[in-house]
């Protein structure tokens, strides 16, 4: 398939390719679609093994923004930024502040932040070049950080899908397996188990969960191999992409999957099999959006405190998808698409309304 | 890189205050012993021992990889076993429930109780297994030697596990017979003296070397109680005072200013009539116990088994074996190597020959 057929496929409006010889950059920016605002995007690195594998990538992750945006209810549009090369020796000021200016370029029809493999240092130099970086965790109010802003996303929308299958949203004796305890697993950790569920964690660094069961010494761990067959209430995906495939799916015992990592389906067929199985799916671009409220509200000059009250809205995000998905009898993931699809649309539709006429001559 | 040279790589852990050993078998051959020294600086960073536990972790993978240790060669991670529950000797699978005593410190903290956590961490990240051998907390006391003449003064199980098992396997192995067939008594003889009745693998009783038993070269070992307390009060001791005065301040130290035995033994030699009676008196204690302790066995002893670092000293042992010659043939196995007990441990059950138990394992649970 060609990179124009790549594009016509789920309607990405542009692709950007970079090149600075001088530091070596290799960037690609993807902007799916700028209805509803400037495409907002992390700015992610990574050794990938081919160029196709980059732009795949960089085309799959801004298309799944513009949804995650719309369906939250911000007026952004979705877009992400690949850098081809490895984390560990490829980065310089120079590099950073040559990509800055690519983005310059764009005229605030993408605006990004710090993603896997890039870190605030990165946006630091980038942001000399350009106005279009969110701004940082140290210039916000409150200090927190984005983990942690997901991480009480993912917990408010891990509620809304109890409340859905158990008819209560206390999490509160439930059994709740975490795979994978980085910053976003930790934190939610913390989040649930302050509310009484039972923890199961696993990582495939034991210091990691040490960390945890230091805090929260009741938290049992299993190994990574065993994980899809902890008998639960709640499978919290936090670690790595597309965990939940035709392998694990069929070992699965758990009533809802809701976590923080991103692209937990390997593909949506593997969705459809989950809702014929009884499995509330919580679509990873609804209930990590509170990343997206961080870096939203930041273009709006809101405070870091403010995205972690407004991560708390995930939940009616959620409810709003869960009903839709119940009352059209489809997987929540395609319902969240549905809703989504819509908002660009009327909105789009709106904003051909005329409200600054042209001077006309007479 | 140092090749692996043999079926099994383990790399055994044994944490202590202010440093960290490591050493690394082959199967039974060594090819790394270390002793990582941690300062001052370094430890006062964390509020307590348990946070100390990546630190320590990191200065260990760091070592083995300035040493050519390719860390995936690794076949298991055995750590020293810390203050633990009461439990059987043995080698342990370690499990959340051992770390969780260990963070906890159910019978205090101590370096040692982050053996079990290093070895089961390292062993997470590779997809080993990580065991525990033999703690300080093994506990195979019959009833009997439980009582001490109070109520509210019960006979603990503190030993030097560890060396007293690993060498009383060395001593069956050279009679050619199997440790569940025999009955042994093994005196540790080192810093502080530990003399076991070992029935049949377990070790049923036990001087403890801080508070019973034998004196050491700076341990007092058992003292007339009501002297003791005399002494306390006279010179109004606190109770760190009391232990430091019974526990470092004692024994050889307390009698001929040093705690080194080969010092003594200079004196001896030298004609010092003094160092002759101590020592002489050291050996005569230890006698009185290895006696006491055959009754503990009513007389059926089929060995017994002299080791620690004193038990290399000529003078020692055969003072020893003119008293007790008559209860039991006297095997000695000088110096200890704890490195070695632990990696034997694991290796003993990776090769199968060895079942490893589930923590925590107590006498009372194998009775059931």
């Amino acid at each position: 398939m060609s990179v124009f057929e790549l594009m016509e496929k789920h309607g990405h409006e542009e692709l950007v390719f970079c090149n600075d010889q001088a530091t070596g950059l290799r960037a690609i920016i993807a902007i799916h679609d700028t209805t509803l605002g400037p495409a907002l995007g992390g700015t992610r690195m990574w050794s990938y093994a081919e160029e196709i594998d980059a732009i795949k990538d960089a085309l799959r992750l801004s298309r799944s923004m513009t949804y995650q945006t719309a369906v939250a209810d911000c007026d952004t549009g979705g877009g992400k930024a690949v850098l081809w090369g490895d984390p560990s020796r490829d980065k310089s000021e120079a590099y950073f502040r040559a990509f800055g200016r690519f983005i310059e370029g764009l005229n605030g029809r993408f605006v990004t932040y710090a993603d896997l493999g890039t870190d605030e240092r990165d946006l630091r130099y980038i942001k000399r070049e350009t106005s279009q970086v969110a701004p940082f965790v140290s210039e916000r109010a409150g200090g927190s950080d984005g983990a942690k802003v997901t991480a009480q996303g993912v917990f408010w929308g891990m509620r809304a899908c109890c409340k859905m299958v158990f008819g209560v949203s206390s999490v509160k004796d439930r059994r709740v397996v975490i795979q994978g305890v980085g910053e976003v697993g930790t934190h939610l950790a913390r989040l649930l188990a302050d509310e009484g569920a039972k923890l199961i964690i696993s990582d495939i660094v034991y210091d990691a969960m040490k960390r945890v069961q230091d805090e929260i010494h009741d938290a049992e761990i299993v190994k990574p191999d065993c994980i899809f067959d902890c008998d639960c209430d709640v499978f919290s995906p936090c670690a790595l992409g597309g965990v939940i495939n035709q392998e694990t799916f069929k070992k699965l015992r758990c009533r809802i999957i809701a976590g923080g990592a991103y692209d937990v389906l390997e593909s949506d067929h593997i969705g459809d099999l989950l809702f014929k199985k009884g499995i509330l799916y919580a679509p990873d671009f609804v209930i990590s959006a509170g990343e997206l409220f961080r870096n939203a509200d930041g273009l709006a000059a809101g405070t870091q405190e403010a995205s972690l009250e407004r991560a708390e809205e995930i939940y009616d995000v959620m409810v709003r998808v869960l009903e839709r998905a119940g009352r059209e009898n489809i997987p929540p993931y395609r319902a969240a698409r549905k809703i989504a699809t819509e908002r660009i649309e009327n909105v789009g539709r709106v904003r051909t309304i005329l409200t600054h006429p042209p001077e006309i001559g007479l | 890189m140092t090749e692996k040279q043999g079926e099994y790589r383990i790399l055994a852990i044994n944490p202590g205050s202010t440093s960290t050993k490591i050493a690394v078998f082959d199967d039974e051959r060594p090819v790394l012993e270390k002793n990582i020294q941690h300062s001052e600086l370094d430890l006062s960073e964390f509020d307590k021992v348990w946070d100390q536990y990546e630190f320590r972790k990191r200065m260990i993978v760091e070592t083995l990889r300035l040493d050519g240790i390719e860390i995936a060669t690794l076949s298991a991670v055995v750590g020293r076993g810390g203050l633990l529950r009461p439990v059987v000797s043995g080698t342990y699978i370690v499990n959340e429930v051992m770390i969780q005593d260990g963070r906890e410190g159910v019978q205090g903290q101590h370096a040692a109780n982050l053996g079990p956590v290093l070895a089961f961490g390292i062993a997470w990240d590779l997809g080993v297994p990580a065991f525990m051998v033999d703690p300080p907390s093994v506990d195979e006391f019959e009833p009997l030697a439980r009582f001490s003449g109070h109520r509210d003064i019960p006979r603990r199980s503190l030993l030097h596990a560890l060396n007293i098992k690993a060498t009383a396997r060395l001593a069956v192995n050279d009679m050619g017979r199997k440790l569940e067939d025999v009955n042994l008594i093994v005196a540790h003889l080192g810093g502080g003296i530990s003399v076991v009745p070992m029935k049949k693998g377990m070790m049923i009783d036990a001087n403890d070397a801080n508070s019973g038993g034998p004196f050491s070269p700076e341990r007092a070992g058992g003292v007339p109680t009501m002297g003791l307390i005399d002494f306390i009060f006279d010179h109004k001791l606190k109770r760190e005072e009391s232990k430091r005065a019974l526990i470092g301040r004692a024994g050889l130290v307390s009698y001929l200013g040093t705690n080194s035995a080969k010092e003594v033994e200079g004196r001896v030699e030298a004609g010092d009539r003094e160092a002759l009676q101590v020592y002489e008196a050291m050996a005569y204690q230890i006698a009185k116990e290895i006696g006491g302790m055959a009754a503990a066995l009513k007389g059926e002893v089929d060995a017994i088994v002299l080791t620690g670092g004193l038990a290399g000293s000529e003078m020692l042992a055969n003072w020893i074996r003119e008293r007790c010659g008559f209860i039991a043939p006297i095997q000695v196995y000088p110096g200890q190597d704890e490195m070695k007990a632990l990696a034997m441990g694991g290796l003993r059950v990776l090769r199968g020959q060895e079942q490893a138990k589930e923590y925590p394992e107590s006498v009372e649970t194998m009775l059931l």
